[in-house]
């Protein structure tokens, strides 16, 4: 066989469907923009055999007034390159494109202060 | 095991193995010489009435020799025809005239296989190596060629290199003649989900 290591291959395949695959990048999405799943919306195409990922939600931003402010270009380009390393961790499938689009920014505290 | 074959004791095998590699030109020669029978038949009749003066069956041979050195659109459309039928049949009788079908070497059977389950065969080993679906694997299979093509899932790597091994391994097992070379299409499109 050409399993490596000690590993013993069971007989048979794991089938991942789209939409079991479209609900983890969603969840993964919403939870590196820092939103609900549910405002996020995924389309998942193919690039020349790798996956092709398509982010549309809205963002969450901090306060104005609180410091240590990122751009948002830079968060959500950090939150790209999050995206795509979770996909292949969690679902384990090779992405090749990440695209993001931005509908909203939710400028809100996550927790206000009693 | 090509040479086994073709060893004086596979003799009548290899005439067997031949038969059923090849398609039969009786049914051909068969029309058409049943046609031939029936148009000479006609003219003969048709002479020896108009011998006696009696009314011809469709055409007097005087009419129809009229007919064939003056034609009409429809006379001509008609000489067309038999002509595209002549070469038609000229080409039947000089094909190889092969069918889609590989002999498989044994000492004790004539065995013939069809393409299509040695295509099945190597998509089934394809299907073991890279566990896709079934779906995504198909394979065709001609004389000395077979190809199988794999449809990827997106984002997961396909090693072409181990299935092209794992499908020559089942045609080498097969090892039909004439033999085949099997080579492994990775598709550039993958899709999504498997």
């Amino acid at each position: 066989m050409t399993t490596p290591d000690s590993l013993v291959e069971v007989a048979g395949r794991v089938s991942v469907t789209s939409r079991a695959l479209e609900r983890t990048i969603t969840a993964i999405s919403a939870a590196r923009l820092g939103v609900a799943a549910g405002e996020i919306k995924i389309r998942l195409t193919d690039d020349s055999g790798l996956l092709s990922v398509a982010v549309s939600g809205p963002v969450r931003i901090s306060p104005l007034a609180s410091e240590g402010n990122e751009s948002l270009p830079a968060k959500i380009r950090a939150a790209r390159s999050e995206i795509r390393d979770d996909v292949t961790r969690i679902a384990g499938a090779h992405v090749g494109t990440v695209g993001v689009t931005i509908t909203r920014a939710l400028v809100l505290e996550k927790r206000r202060v009693g | 095991m090509s040479t086994d074959l073709a060893s004086s004791a596979a003799a009548p095998y290899r005439r067997v193995l031949r038969r059923s590699q090849h398609r039969s030109r009786s049914t051909a020669v068969v029309i058409a010489l049943v046609a031939l029978i029936v148009v000479l038949a006609w003219v003969g009749t048709e002479s020896v009435l108009a011998v006696f003066g009696l009314a011809p069956l469709l055409v007097a041979p005087a009419a129809l020799l009229h007919f064939i050195d003056n034609p009409d659109s429809i006379g001509t459309a008609a000489a067309s025809a038999l002509a595209l039928l002549g070469v038609v049949l000229v080409a039947v009788a000089l094909s190889p005239g092969r069918r889609a079908r590989h002999a498989l070497p044994d000492d004790r059977m004539a065995v013939v296989i069809d393409d299509g389950v040695l295509a099945g065969a190597m998509v089934r080993a394809a299907v073991r190596e890279s566990r896709l679906p079934a779906s995504r694997v198909t394979a065709v299979v001609s004389r000395r060629q077979g190809t199988v093509t794999v449809v990827p899932t997106s984002g997961s790597l396909v090693n072409a290199a181990a299935i092209t091994r794992a499908v020559e391994t089942a045609v080498a097992a097969l090892d039909p003649q004439p033999q085949i070379r099997a080579t492994v299409n990775v598709s550039e499109r993958g899709v999504v989900g498997s």
